[in-house]
């Protein structure tokens, strides 16, 4: 719900969700900017055969939590903490995320304004 | 024959949940084939397909009718001819069985038609006139899902196999995986009672409460949520799961609606198990095959056992359904009111019931993506709706006044009913963290605003508040707004929808069907063949009889004619 | 039953049908006991207002306008008891009837050998009382 509150917001600036940022990474930072990388190893993921949609970048602790749930079994409560760590990493990629996307939305709306005054 | 079923049942449900362990923990999914023709280019195989969800749900699915039939001993133990309902019984669980595990079109025909046939010789277990005619309802709504599938199984042939595990989304632009897909649905929605073929489930409550817990709370109805589970790779982002998505919200709503207006025991209950299956089969449209599959799992522990307890409650008041007739019952059924309110708040999503780790995450993940306003207005409306009734009934079978109908009746201590009932109240109320665990293998990150993620418990409250306040009968200005006659009887009869798919589809065919019998059958086709040459054969024969029996006169009339010709030749 | 029913009711017999229905109807709207009789001591007090009316044509006309009333009014889902007609466990069980006894195979009839000679024995019994009551049935009856 919060979603469409937000998207709509964006709709202005011709933003939508599944759009690509089209400015430059590092406009605006004073420090430098790096590329994410993935801790995972590709051959792993191959070997534990994820899913393509759930390799992302959180997907070493995804792997840590398929080892936990192969030995646990059946008792999988004791793979908690696991779980908890997968999901927190996935929570800061969503706000990291987010942000992204306001961030990409700021920059719109301020190329509009310049472009109007000039 | 009672406790032989119950113990072969129960100790098959043991082995299926042996093996769903070990199949969970390898990730194995076996698949047996055995050729029946196999001839040129052609092969007839028959197939088995045994994986977790398979494994898992059978397990579920044994359980449950191991406990029901337990249950059915003591309570149809008036019945004389009760090997019937066993036998019954045990057919039906077998063409379950063979619907879960059957990864073709052909076999799961089988499984499908077995059930329908079966549920129909089920309601009309008791012999009167409303059971034949929710017999009869229930038989054509599941004949139109049996028509679909047999049609599916014509069209499919073009892609060569009838396993739906060959089939991927890859798929979607064809036409004829349009058309196939169309009716998939279509055959899932008339099993699972949604709205254009919702009229059947609250008329079969007409059957023995045994088979109502086995068959209308967690087997027939879910098959066909189990049906578009398993065929969910081919139909993805096709566009009639949007139609689904629609008249499964729609289900939702209405039933929750209708359950708040109805007074018989066994319909609210019904009425709840239509919401619950609107709900799973929207948030199957919507993309979530697992969490449809958890919910169908832990919806069908607690509806059973809410089944049972209505069945103690009906048996106590001498086969009375009506709620009006019943009140205060919690202070004289202390065991059974227990398993009642559990089963009960489970259903609604009081936290960590088994029904909440379901529910919670439907509406949790219902509220994380971003789909249209209305779906999200209505599935909470809708879950608020849900606490209403169910408020509104645990007040008025339990909590209001003691409305002194049976008085001598109140025996709770039936204990095969009772032990029947525990056994479900210890999965009903430990299935839900156990299969969270078990099956999501990759978890779902869930992150809402605050008062978002409460919007569940805010909803509850105040359905909870309505429902104590409606059934209180303290407040009649509020009661009088509620129960005026049109509105309620609209609501109430299910928005005229059971009307207008009998009386409305067929009334007119019979109406001028009357006019051609009438003017043809009996009018001129009578006269044309039947009467009329009748008739005519017997006025001829009348008429040739007199010259038959006066055959002097016509002898001596020939020779006065004869005579005068002759004269008249040889004289002129 | 011991009278056939005349077909024609008097207008005594349908106000006291109507006033039934009507209690009926109460109870299906008022559920808690105290409430509904509350509201049945109303509605009785309605009807006692025109109780001794004398004038036949008016007392018609309030009969019909109660009538269309309580069709008006009636409950969606009235209360009815559970082996009555219209009831949920009405007829629920059926008996077959006795004559179908006399239609079973000699075969079957064989296994219970005492209950069919006492059933003989019972017709025999009974085709006596009828005869004695109503006397012997005329020849003309008994060839269409």
């Amino acid at each position: 719900m919060g979603q469409i509150m937000g998207g709509y917001h964006a709709r202005s600036v011709d933003l939508n969700s599944d759009d690509n940022p089209t400015f430059d990474p590092q406009a605006g930072f004073q420090y430098e900017r790096k590329q994410r990388e993935m801790i995972a190893k590709e051959e792993d993921l191959i070997s534990a055969r994820i899913p393509n949609k759930y390799r992302d970048y959180c997907a070493h602790y995804l792997l840590d939590y398929q080892v936990c749930r192969y030995k646990e079994m059946p008792l999988l409560y004791r793979c908690a903490h696991e779980k908890h760590n997968y999901l927190n990493c996935e929570q800061q990629d969503y706000v990291l995320r987010m942000k992204e996307f306001e961030r990409e939305r700021r920059l719109r709306v301020r190329e509009n304004r310049i472009s109007a005054t000039a | 024959m009672c406790f032989n079923s119950f113990f072969f049942l129960f100790f098959f449900m043991l082995i299926n949940f042996f093996f769903f362990v070990y199949f969970i923990m390898n990730g194995l999914s076996v698949f047996f084939e055995w050729e029946i023709i196999s001839f040129n280019s052609m092969s007839i195989v028959m197939s088995i397909l045994l994986d977790w969800m398979s494994l898992l749900f059978m397990m579920f699915v044994s359980l449950i009718s191991s406990v029901v039939i337990f249950y059915s001993k003591s309570y149809m133990n008036s019945e004389l001819n009760l090997n019937r309902l066993i036998i019954l019984v045990l057919m039906f669980v077998f063409s379950m069985v063979l619907l879960i595990i059957s990864p073709n079109l052909i076999s799961i025909l089988l499984g499908w038609d077995g059930l329908g046939l079966i549920s129909y010789c089920l309601v009309i277990y008791y012999q009167n006139l409303k059971s034949y005619n929710a017999g009869m309802l229930t038989a054509l709504s599941n004949r139109i899902g049996d028509v679909m599938i047999l049609m599916v199984i014509c069209w499919i042939m073009n892609y060569g196999s009838w396993n739906y595990i060959f089939y991927f989304d890859f798929m979607k632009n064809d036409y004829v995986m349009f058309i196939i897909s169309f009716m998939i649905i279509i055959a899932a929605m008339t099993k699972s009672a949604q709205i254009p073929f919702s009229s059947w489930l609250p008329a079969a409550m007409a059957a023995p409460t045994p088979v109502s817990a086995l068959v209308h709370s967690s087997t027939l109805v879910t098959a066909g949520v189990y049906l578009l589970i398993r065929f969910n790779y081919l139909l993805i982002d096709m566009f009639f799961f949007k139609v689904l998505l629609f008249l499964s919200i729609l289900t939702m709503f209405m039933s929750g609606i209708s359950a708040n207006y109805e007074f018989d025991l066994k319909k609210i209950i019904a009425l709840s198990t239509l919401s619950q299956l609107g709900l799973m089969m929207s948030i199957l449209s919507l993309g979530f095959p697992d969490i449809a599959f958890f919910h169908l799992l832990t919806h069908a522990m607690f509806k059973a056992l809410l089944f049972m307890c209505a069945g103690v409650i009906i048996h106590m008041m001498n086969d009375i359904q009506d709620i009006r007739y019943m009140g205060g019952l919690s202070l004289y059924i202390p065991l059974t009111s227990l398993c009642l309110n559990i089963s009960n708040l489970s259903l609604c999503g009081i936290p960590f019931l088994s029904g909440f780790y379901s529910k919670d995450l439907i509406l949790e993940m219902v509220s994380f993506n971003s789909f249209n306003l209305m779906v999200f207005i209505l599935f909470y409306l809708s879950t608020g709706l849900t606490v209403f009734y169910t408020f509104r009934l645990i007040m008025y079978v339990m909590i209001s006044d003691f409305n002194l109908m049976m008085i001598y009746n109140l025996y709770d201590e039936d204990y095969i009913m009772l032990n029947s009932m525990f056994v479900l109240l210890f999965m009903s109320l430990l299935s839900g963290s156990f299969l969270s665990w078990f099956i999501f293998f990759y978890p779902y990150m869930i992150y809402l605003p605050f008062n978002l993620k409460l919007m569940v418990i805010y909803v509850s409250i105040l359905g909870s508040i309505l429902g104590f306040m409606v059934s209180n009968m303290g407040i009649y200005s509020l009661n009088k707004l509620l129960l005026s006659y049109n509105l309620s009887s609209f609501l109430c009869l299910m928005w005229f929808m059971p009307n207008l798919s009998t009386y409305g589809l067929s009334y007119i065919y019979l109406n001028f069907s009357q006019i051609l019998f009438k003017n043809i059958d009996m009018g001129w086709s009578e006269i044309y063949s039947g009467k009329g040459i009748f008739n005519i054969l017997k006025n001829y024969s009348v008429f040739y009889n007199i010259y038959q029996m006066n055959n002097f006169k016509i002898y001596l009339f020939s020779f006065i004619l004869w005579f005068m010709i002759l004269f008249i030749f040889f004289f002129i | 039953m011991a009278q056939i029913p005349l077909g024609v009711k008097t207008h005594a017999q349908k106000v006291c049908s109507l006033y039934k229905r009507a209690l009926r109807n109460l109870e299906a709207y008022y559920d808690r006991r105290h409430v509904y009789r509350y509201q049945a001591v109303l509605l009785r007090e309605r009807f006692d207002k025109h109780a001794k009316e004398t004038n036949m044509i008016k007392a018609n006309e309030l009969l019909k306008e109660g009538e269309e009333e309580l069709f008006l009014k009636q409950h969606p889902i009235p209360k009815y008891f559970a082996t009555s007609p219209g009831g949920v466990a009405h007829e629920r069980v059926v008996t077959p009837p006795d004559w179908v006894l006399d239609y079973w195979h000699p075969l079957e009839k064989a296994q219970y050998p005492e209950y069919f000679k006492k059933r003989e024995q019972r017709k025999k019994e009974f085709v006596a009382m009828w005869e004695k009551e109503y006397g012997k049935p005329d020849e003309k009856d008994k060839h269409h």
